[in-house]
């Protein structure tokens, strides 16, 4: 990815996995009560407020010291990231890896970027014994697309909220968001009977058992004979006969819809079709993908919804 | 609010109330019960887990709180004023903490408060008060940062604030001894009445009524390490020359008022001053010069006649200031109207009086002590009403301190000799310390001097020591207890009113060191104790380098303890990384996403030997772990020999 000049410029400035420390709000209003008292105490005359005040000086300063350690020795690891839908929280884990053993306090893992939301915050302390610690952030994806990594903040204001330690991390890996399904189209199904000459099996719920397969994996977990597993500590899908089937095609058909409604439209048809456990092609500008079933196929089109250009 | 602050609100209230222990002193009663009330209430809804009151009804507190402090002190500002204030705001400030912000406003009240009170105490007691708030307020903020508190276990936020305390505490002596102490400018205001203690009119009872008062005055310290025996120390406060009838005041408008001298000062004895006492500097006779060493130009003291020296403005707070004494006889000869009387004599009066004419003013004197020794005059704190002078002289013959000396003053001035009434405070109790004494409200007395001509000055005379002599040669306490009077109750043993004398006082003396120490560290002294090690001149101007540096000091050496701590590492951890080592050697090495049954899968693929030797040591590990099982001190013995072993089976 092409950065800008002003970014590059930052990357030189801001390194990875260096501590920075700037007095929080909370510790400037500290600072100025601290100069508050040394004003008055030299009105005053008075040495007892000038003791306070070197006290709570010393405080601050002390402080520091710890809040600069409870980050030291702290590294963020990107493990991976669940696809998600524009809008909705999507989960990346990471790990928390510490080299010494100490103990580290409320320390916050924050994306640097406007366009990404912590979903919840994510705070996190660490054990002594805890060399590294799996940690989940949930955040708001923005829009749809394939998106690089946001920067990543470590971030601490322990032990007396006075100061604000920072590190920043910037993880290598892709986001792909999903558009979010939304649309009141309805999608015209083309429905099959099944006749006596078709025999097929259906992973359908509904209709009668009819034998087991092996489990592949990205099947749903529904369609699982936990009971066989039980027995067994095997993995095998149940599937039905089936008595009907549905199949879709989505069609590429914006007419006069904007092109990202649109692709929220076809979104929102994957899922219902998803639900239904219907088999759907989908209709792309330049390509097409064949027909399919499930989840993995699912993924595949709303891959290929996320990484749609507009001007192709 | 945030449910994870919740917990936080008890402690809240509990550091609130304890802020505001000094308060019901020192600030108005009705402030005290409006902050209590609001308290309660809090509390009440925080037990009862009831909704806050809206926000218009705090807007509203808020209003009301201002127009009662407005209506009370007509101002914002000063000392008592704000810190009225600022205690009311906490107040209501209980009533809105929602966020981690809010804890931190009503923390940073608390410490306002806390200053409030410094500057009407510089007591050990405040000073303790003062440590042991900071240290809460630490503890508060750690346990906000932290989301969480519980009463039981409190000791996983206690000792983290103390820890930060005590490493604090370097910086703070180094802070509070190289910081350049300076001065705004500002002035201090004066908003300081004289609340207690000897004023500049005497009357029938205006001494009497200090007698039942242990409240300290002033504290002396004889810096020649004597101290003058008791009969000596006449701390004089003011020299009253204006009578009427039994009435002595001082007329203001003839005095002449004189700068001081400017030191230097050879200091005799050093005085610590309460505040309350107007603008009275108590000193000793003969005393010629007088001066707060902070205060180069002595611009704050100024003089009076009759050698009274006095504070331009009253005092804010405890303050110390020296003197030293000189020759008696720098006072001119008397103004004549130290023989004026606003009253003729009676005629029992011109009989007595007849009796004295022609003799020199040593007989007169004499002769009058005499009459009042051996006269049936008695001491006595609640003298029958004597509405005149006569009435005392001739027939009551019961007064205390203030009826003699008004009465001998009066008859000298009849007799054409100037005479005048001094009041101030007499002896004072020893402590355990030889040079120093406290001087309390019970001390306060009056006595006469008289002009004598020949010797061209002005002479003390005390017609209380003959009426009373031991009041003099015991001090007012002990003779008080003899008496049995006010002081010492009737009810309490002997024993135990020496045994709360003592102690009072062993506190008393180390209260005076610390407030001695306080008030006595000035720039001066900063100026003296760092050109004892050798920091003087341009060295000493160039402190805020060294304070600069002392704090890089500071922190380096706090960054390198920080570095060096280790956190105690649970046996069974301590163990299993010793069994890693091992394994390590051998080409073993766990992932860290493995667990330990893998690194025995892996040592089992690699040697099945080892496997086996491994599966003892690591079971007990795995059980205590992940278990319920936890290591007893011969498994750790067990587990130790076998890893001894494993070592050995790698060679």
């Amino acid at each position: 990815m092409k950065l800008t000049a002003l970014e590059q410029f930052r990357h030189r400035m801001v390194r990875e996995n260096r501590i920075y420390i700037m007095p929080s709000g909370r510790g400037m209003t500290f600072l100025a009560v601290i100069i508050v008292l040394v004003l008055t105490g030299a009105t005053y005359n008075n040495n007892l407020v000038f003791l306070l005040a070197f006290f709570l000086f010393s405080l601050f300063i002390a402080s520091m010291i710890q809040t600069h350690y409870n980050l030291k020795g702290v590294r963020l690891h990107y493990l991976s990231c669940e696809d998600g839908f524009a809008g909705e929280p999507m989960a990346l884990l990471f790990h928390l890896e510490q080299k010494r053993a100490r103990f580290k306090h409320s320390i916050e893992i924050r994306p640097l970027n406007k366009r990404w939301k912590p979903a919840a915050p994510a705070r996190e302390s660490m054990a002594p014994i805890e060399a590294r610690k799996p940690v989940r952030v949930l955040l708001v994806a923005p829009e749809r697309g394939l998106h690089q990594l946001p920067m990543f903040a470590l971030e601490t204001y322990f032990p007396l909220g006075l100061f604000r330690a920072w590190k920043v991390f910037r993880p290598q890996g892709e986001v792909i968001v999903y558009p979010r399904p939304q649309g009141e189209r309805e999608l015209p199904a083309s429905r099959f009977e099944f006749g006596e000459h078709d025999l097929g099996l259906r992973n359908s719920p509904e209709g009668d058992f009819g034998e087991l397969k092996d489990y592949q994996t990205g099947e749903s977990y529904h369609q699982v004979a936990w009971k066989h597993f039980a027995r067994t500590g095997m993995l095998y899908t149940k599937v039905h006969w089936g008595e009907e089937h549905r199949h879709f095609h989505l069609p590429w058909s914006p007419q006069s819809q904007k092109f990202e409604n649109y692709l929220q439209q076809m979104s929102a048809w994957i899922k219902a079709a998803l639900e239904e456990n219907a088999t759907f092609a989908m209709d792309l500008p330049i390509a097409q993908i064949p027909s399919g079933s499930g989840p993995e196929h699912a993924r595949l089109c709303w891959r290929a919804l996320a990484a749609l250009k507009e001007a192709a | 609010m945030n449910a994870k602050l919740r917990p936080l609100v008890r402690p809240l209230l509990l550091l609130v109330a304890f802020t505001l222990l000094p308060h019901i002193q020192l600030r108005p009663l009705w402030s005290t019960a409006f902050v209590s009330v609001l308290l309660l209430y809090r509390t009440w809804l925080e037990f009862t887990n009831r909704s806050m009151p809206m926000r218009w009804v705090l807007w509203l507190g808020q209003i009301a709180v201002m127009a009662a402090i407005w209506s009370h002190f007509h101002t914002f500002f000063g000392e008592d004023a704000a810190g009225t204030l600022l205690t009311l705001l906490i107040g209501l400030k209980t009533f809105e903490l929602h966020a981690k912000r809010d804890f931190f406003i009503a923390c940073i009240l608390c410490l306002l408060v806390v200053m409030s009170y410094l500057l009407a105490d510089q007591g050990l007691m405040i000073t303790a008060f003062l440590m042991a708030n900071v240290v809460l307020v630490v503890t508060l903020l750690y346990a906000v940062e932290a989301e969480q508190w519980t009463w039981t276990n409190w000791k996983p936020f206690v000792r983290p604030g103390l820890t930060l305390v005590l490493k604090a505490l370097p910086l703070l002596v180094l802070t509070f001894l190289l910081f350049p102490r300076f001065s705004t400018g500002f002035g201090t205001g004066s908003s300081s009445v004289g609340r207690i203690g000897v004023s500049d009119n005497l009357q029938p009872g205006s001494v009497s009524k200090l007698i039942g008062s242990e409240e300290i005055m002033f504290r002396a310290t004889f810096l020649s390490g004597e101290v003058p025996p008791q009969a000596l120390l006449y701390w004089r406060g003011a020299v009253l020359d204006n009578v009427d009838g039994m009435n002595w005041t001082r007329d203001k408008s003839l005095e002449s008022v004189d700068q001081v001298p400017t030191p230097p000062i050879k200091p005799e004895v050093e005085i610590y001053l309460e505040p309350g006492s107007d603008r009275f500097l108590f000193a000793l006779e003969g005393t010629e010069m007088l001066g707060f060493p902070g205060d180069l130009l002595n611009r704050r003291v100024r003089v009076r006649d009759g050698r009274i020296f006095e504070l331009n403005e009253p005092l804010q707070t405890r303050d110390r200031y020296v003197f030293e004494s000189g020759s008696a006889s720098r006072e001119g000869p008397p103004s004549p109207r130290m023989i004026l009387l606003n009253d003729e004599p009676s005629a029992e009066m011109r009989d007595f009086l007849r009796g004295f004419v022609g003799k020199p003013p040593e007989v007169v004197v004499r002769e009058l002590l005499e009459r009042f020794r051996s006269g049936g005059y008695v001491y006595s704190l609640e003298p029958p009403p004597a509405p005149n002078l006569d009435r005392f002289f001739f027939k009551t013959k019961e007064g205390f301190c203030e009826h003699y000396a008004g009465t001998l003053a009066t008859i000298l001035r009849r007799l054409k000799i100037p005479a005048r009434v001094i009041v101030g405070y007499q002896g004072g109790t020893p402590t355990l310390l030889g040079n120093y004494l406290t001087i309390r409200g019970h001390d306060a007395h009056a006595w006469v001097e008289y002009y004598d001509f020949g010797g061209a000055r002005w002479r003390r005379v005390d017609p209380t020591a003959q009426v009373a002599p031991a009041r003099l040669s015991l001090g007012s306490e002990n003779f008080m207890q003899a008496e049995d009077s006010l002081m010492a109750s009737r009810w309490t043993s002997h024993y135990w009113s020496r045994l709360r004398l003592r102690s009072r006082a062993l506190f008393d003396q180390i209260d005076a060191t610390w407030t001695g120490f306080l008030l006595g560290f000035d720039l001066a002294w900063q100026r003296d104790m760092l050109s004892k090690v050798g920091m003087d001149g341009d060295l000493f101007r160039a402190l805020p380098v060294f304070l600069i540096l002392g704090l890089a000091l500071f922190l380096a050496i706090l960054y390198f303890f920080e570095a060096q701590r280790r956190e105690p590492i649970a046996e069974d951890e301590k163990l299993y990384r010793k069994l890693q080592n091992i394994l390590r050697r051998q080409g073993i090495v766990r992932a860290p996403f493995e667990g330990p049954l893998a690194l025995l899968g892996k040592a089992e693929a690699k040697n099945p030997e080892l496997a086996k030797a491994v599966e003892p040591i690591l079971a007990p590990l795995i059980r205590a772990r992940f278990g319920r099982d936890p290591l007893s001190a011969e498994s750790i013995q067990q587990i130790k020999r076998d890893l001894r072993g494993l070592g050995r089976l790698k060679g």
